[in-house]
């Protein structure tokens, strides 16, 4: 597709997301689609940075990552309960993935409002 | 589903049918995904339904947090909370007497069971932790429903 090389720009792109993006943005001009990018690149969270926040949980720091990924009620709660004593913070690493793809749809999703919108 | 997966599947199943032979099906396997049989295989069997464009097994597209969220309570709610007999919690059996967290599963239990007051008293944060657990599994159900029935991903709420 045409619109894979301003893509592959974005810094630290998987290729899932390349995927998903390629299928979402199929109908932008070029200049949208640069708009789109520098949106979205700003927007966007990394799977690793999510999983060192999920690890400082063990330190006693937990919910971070739910704070990071705009659960900001949930975080609150991760963090005075220590992660639902661990066991949530066990449960966030193993689903740290899915967890920031979700997050990176939500803001591709906004994103590409935004640009339909005029941005 | 993309169409090429389609007509993929399509001729798989056709060539089967045609003429019951394994062989066939496994050499028309190897063709269409190259040396990985049992990786094609398994692309091919109806528990990769719906194969999507983003080429995601079914396994992976398990709703871990969902089934998480859900059998959590679940289990607190089937666990009798006025008694304190065994526990999951890595802390306590690490040998630490006290953590922040201890008492708001009997606490969230109480409260399914109607006991306010009581779940007040367990762990104060066993109201509000009860509502934001409802809020995400409503948003990953939601988010469930739209994976499995739009046809493209990007479709999603």
């Amino acid at each position: 597709m045409s619109n894979r090389n301003i893509l592959m720009g974005i810094q630290g792109i998987t290729p899932e997301e390349l995927m998903y993006l390629q299928h979402a943005t199929a109908s932008l001009n070029e200049d949208q689609l640069k708009n789109f990018v520098f949106l979205y690149g700003s927007k966007r969270k990394n799977t690793q940075d999510i999983l060192l926040f999920t690890l400082l949980g063990f330190l006693g720091f937990a919910g971070i990552q739910r704070f990071v990924l705009n659960q900001v009620a949930m975080g609150i709660i991760y963090f005075l309960t220590v992660g639902f004593c661990w066991i949530g913070t066990i449960v966030d690493l193993i689903n740290h993935k899915s967890m920031t793809d979700e997050y990176n749809q939500r803001m591709a999703r906004e994103s590409l409002n935004m640009v339909m919108g005029g941005f | 589903m993309h169409t090429a997966d389609v007509r993929k599947i399509r001729m798989t199943v056709f060539i089967f049918l045609k003429f019951r032979k394994w062989r066939i099906v496994d050499a028309y396997v190897k063709r269409v995904k190259g040396k990985h049989f049992w990786k094609s295989i398994v692309t091919l069997s109806p528990m990769a339904h719906p194969i999507d464009v983003y080429g995601k097994a079914w396994i992976s597209k398990l709703p871990v947090e969902l089934i998480c969220w859900v059998s959590a309570l679940t289990l607190l709610y089937f666990s009798n909370p006025h008694a304190h007999h065994f526990t999951l919690c890595p802390l306590e059996n690490a040998g630490f007497d006290w953590c922040p967290g201890c008492g708001l599963g009997r606490s969230i239990a109480l409260l399914m069971h109607g006991e306010l007051e009581a779940s007040l008293g367990m762990h104060w944060l066993g109201i509000p932790a009860f509502l934001v657990i409802i809020h995400r599994i409503y948003t990953l159900s939601k988010r469930e429903y739209y994976i499995w029935t739009k046809h493209n991903r990007h479709e999603q709420p």
